[in-house]
């Protein structure tokens, strides 16, 4: 408890947010440049169930043993990337995680996960950054996003500084999603970036009446 | 004055002394009322204070040997 005191203090948290926290079970896909620090953030909150999907063995490796290191009690289960659609569709279905987290350099992967996870009681939430500009996003659907054969394939490794500050923004969504009480969850899905200001802002979604997952009215 | 739970707090430090109140209390229903023991000095000038500031109704502090007492009631 004495880990946590300076979160239960906090009227936003207390006692029954640091539980929920605790209990959560995360799955994580990418442990990179935005997926590391992203892990950082939230295991150091409490979250103590991870699930990870990471194609590269030496980066899962890298979180696994900071997790050792940071809490014994933090479990990290790593599944093979390569079955990637079925282990998330079956995690999916049996809603066994509060949240998937998408922190994938590969745009492909990104669009891929985007579309797995659409219109799932199960929420995403999603990082992209690219050519200076990024975005975060809850839920979106994946006719916002530009197809992926028109989109730079991968992040370059300068970028890597404003990947670490959308991964410790990306920990303040998911956490403030666990907690319910993320107010930007479904009502302002992108947070456009911009790297050269360090600043973020609220985006509308690339989505409309024709859009043919969302032309019934809802959010996407 | 009567409570319904109570909790000693005196061999807590800041910021244990607040965490300790305040999970007791989160358990406790509205209207329900807890007894704090509490040393002189910190904990005395800060958690009736923390706790006002999150609603809490808090008694003025009744001395008790070397430490003091305080009735918190939940809104």
């Amino acid at each position: 408890m004495h880990r946590y005191s300076r979160q239960i203090i906090l009227p936003q948290i207390g006692g029954v947010g640091q539980k929920k926290l605790q209990t959560s079970h995360l799955c994580l896909v990418g442990a990179g440049a935005v997926g590391y620090p992203f892990f950082l953030y939230g295991s150091g909150s409490g979250i103590q169930q991870w699930t990870l999907l990471e194609p590269d063995p030496s980066l899962a490796e890298r979180l696994v043993k900071e997790a050792r290191r940071r809490d014994p009690s933090i479990t990290v289960t790593v599944l093979p990337f390569a079955h990637l659609a079925d282990t998330l569709n079956s995690g999916l279905q049996t809603g066994q995680w509060s949240a998937v987290v998408e922190a994938s350099n590969d745009f492909a992967i990104h669009h891929k996960v985007v579309t797995l996870c659409h219109r799932q009681p199960t929420p995403l939430h999603t990082a992209w950054l690219s050519a200076g500009i990024g975005w975060l996003a809850c839920s979106p659907c994946p006719c916002s996003l530009p197809p992926p054969s028109t989109s730079p394939h991968r992040a370059s490794p300068f970028e890597a500084m404003g990947m670490g500050l959308i991964g410790t923004q990306l920990a303040q969504q998911v956490i403030l999603t666990i907690l319910g009480n993320n107010p930007t969850e479904k009502k302002a899905p992108w947070q456009g970036f911009q790297l050269e200001s360090g600043t973020f802002s609220t985006q509308q979604a690339n989505c409309g009446p024709e859009c043919p997952t969302c032309r019934d009215g809802s959010t996407p | 004055m009567n409570s319904d739970e109570w909790i000693d707090i005196t061999a807590e430090h800041c910021p244990m002394t607040f965490v300790r109140v305040k999970l007791k209390l989160e358990e406790m229903a509205s209207g329900q009322t807890l007894s704090v023991r509490l040393n002189p000095g910190e904990p005395l000038a800060n958690v009736p204070r923390s706790l006002q500031e999150e609603n809490y109704l808090v008694s003025p502090p009744q001395a008790s040997g070397n430490s003091f007492i305080i009735y918190v009631t939940k809104p």
